[in-house]
């Protein structure tokens, strides 16, 4: 059954191309992640980590050569729809490459990138859309909240280790909605959250609401560059626990160090497939030598995405080195 | 019977001079209209370069600032069909364009240049934006100053004729 929710962002597209999508299979729809909608190219989905084609008679294929061709007419309505006729308003979304829709989704924009001293100032000639669709997973961080807690039953600083797509801000978003309602069965109480979600992702903020699930005591700084907004949280929201996702470059590493040692807890994501390809990340060394976080959540897509295959804990021993140990 | 007659001369070059002002009006009507929409694109131009108030809400504004009912209702008439998801803004500009200038008494290619508008209208960036409006508001001010001249030439003439028609008409039948 089509949900509310997905007849949202199929709103979005170009009726022609919504009626394509809908006259897919069930079991697609239910499982349909993104609609790729390129300028004069074939009409195509993701779905259960795989691509296809769709056909002029909305059937999927392999095979892009008798698949539906995006016509430029279908393309500049979807882009019309998408940006309620105001593309300027989303100049700055648009400068990181996406654009964030009511309900949390987001629209990945290709085309041609402007530059001013080597820094995207904005994009034009737009000839590529992907819509990818926001999955909320309430309850999915259930099982892994007490693996999280310390000795004082609090919340200790997390990272989430995963490859892309392996759902780690599907399981951030709801590790965040927990820690900030807090639990009665765990005896934890309820605590001051910022989320400082550079890609709206987290929160997936539209028109300045969120539109995920992110807890009554959580504070998001929507589009906000990492670096900054970890520091702004900690200067003026007094937070207790500080989130945010896609940690990497140096300046994200400063500021989150910065912030431990202000007192405040961090949960925070990585790319990374194993702990080995963590450890070979240069710009991640003083972060894993600097015991900043305690726990440490490695996922995969073995089992699809969200795959939990360990949650370790992390100290330090001398002369620096982490130490693993623990187990799922 | 002299009064009478006086009475009735009275009437009828009140009456001619009545309808010359009219006249008169229709050529003052342009150039009322060119001047409020020349001003409506520097709201326009405000709402989206400073405030990056979405379209519609930016329409709707400038509509509200308007001081003639015709860009009022222009701009109006366009944020009520931006409510109509699945139609390009371009063509939704040009019906109202058609919808609700074409009533007034401008040129054709005054209206062709007001339609011009709709083209890139929330399509791009901000700069693409100011820089469109400003071309199409720059070709306006030129239509201005033709529509002021005619206008200058045309109203006191037709005041003129409205006054002599009457007196000719009283002088035939007197």
């Amino acid at each position: 059954m089509v949900t509310p929710a997905f007849e949202s962002i199929l709103s979005n597209l170009a009726p022609s191309l919504r009626g394509l999508i809908f006259s897919l299979p069930e079991n697609v729809l239910q499982s349909l992640e993104e609609i790729r909608v390129r300028k004069l190219r074939p009409l195509a989905i993701g779905f259960r980590g795989s691509s296809a084609f769709v056909t002029p008679q909305g059937e999927l294929s392999a095979n892009p050569a008798g698949a539906y061709l995006v016509s430029p007419e279908e393309f500049l309505l979807t882009l019309q729809i998408i940006s309620r006729s105001s593309v300027y308003v989303f100049e700055e979304q648009l400068k990181q490459g996406f654009i964030t829709l009511p309900g949390g989704h987001r629209v990945g924009v290709c085309g041609h990138f402007l530059l001013e001293n080597g820094r995207i100032i904005g994009i034009k000639e737009v000839n590529g859309l992907n819509l990818r669709i926001a999955r909320e997973i309430i309850g999915c961080a259930v099982p892994l909240l007490p693996k999280l807690l310390d000795e004082s039953n609090q919340i200790g600083s997390t990272l989430i280790v995963s490859p892309p797509q392996g759902g780690k801000t599907t399981l951030l978003r709801d590790l965040t909605r927990l820690i900030s309602t807090g639990s009665s069965s765990l005896n934890l109480a309820g605590c001051k959250v910022v989320v400082v979600d550079e890609r709206s992702e987290i929160a997936g903020v539209y028109d300045g609401i969120p539109q995920l699930d992110v807890g009554p005591e959580t504070d998001v700084l929507d589009a906000c560059p990492k670096a900054d907004g970890i520091r702004i949280a900690v200067r003026s929201l007094s937070p207790e626990v500080v989130v945010t996702d896609e940690i990497g470059t140096e300046e994200d590493v400063a500021a989150l160090l910065e912030a431990v040692n202000s007192g405040v807890r961090i949960i925070a994501t990585v790319h990374a497939g194993s702990w080995r390809e963590l450890e070979a990340r240069p710009s991640l060394q003083p972060l894993l030598q600097a015991e900043t976080f305690v726990n440490a959540v490695l996922l995969s897509r073995r089992h699809g995405p969200g795959t939990v295959e360990g949650v370790v804990r992390l100290k330090r021993q001398p002369p620096g080195r982490i130490e693993v140990s623990g187990s799922a | 019977m002299l009064s009478f007659k006086m009475l009735g001369a009275l009437i009828i070059i009140s009456t001619s001079s009545e309808i010359g002002r009219r006249w008169a009006k229709t050529v003052e009507l342009p150039v009322q209209i060119l001047t409020d929409l020349i001003f409506a694109l520097q709201g326009l131009e405000t709402e989206i370069s400073y405030a990056l108030n979405p379209l519609q809400q930016a329409a709707r504004r400038v509509a509200a600032g308007a001081q003639t009912s015709a860009v009022a209702g222009c701009f109006n008439h366009f944020a009520d069909s931006l409510s109509e998801r699945y139609e390009s803004s371009s063509k939704l500009w040009l019906t109202t364009v058609e919808t609700v200038l074409a009533k007034y008494p401008l040129a054709e290619k005054d209206l062709q240049l007001i339609g011009r508008l709709g083209d890139q209208l929330g399509l791009t960036n901000r700069d693409d934006q100011v820089k469109h409006i400003r071309q199409v508001r720059i070709a306006l001010e030129a239509s201005l100053a033709q529509a002021k001249e005619q206008c200058e030439r045309y109203q006191g003439l037709y005041r003129k004729i409205g006054v002599t028609i009457g007196l000719a008409v009283v002088l035939l039948t007197w």
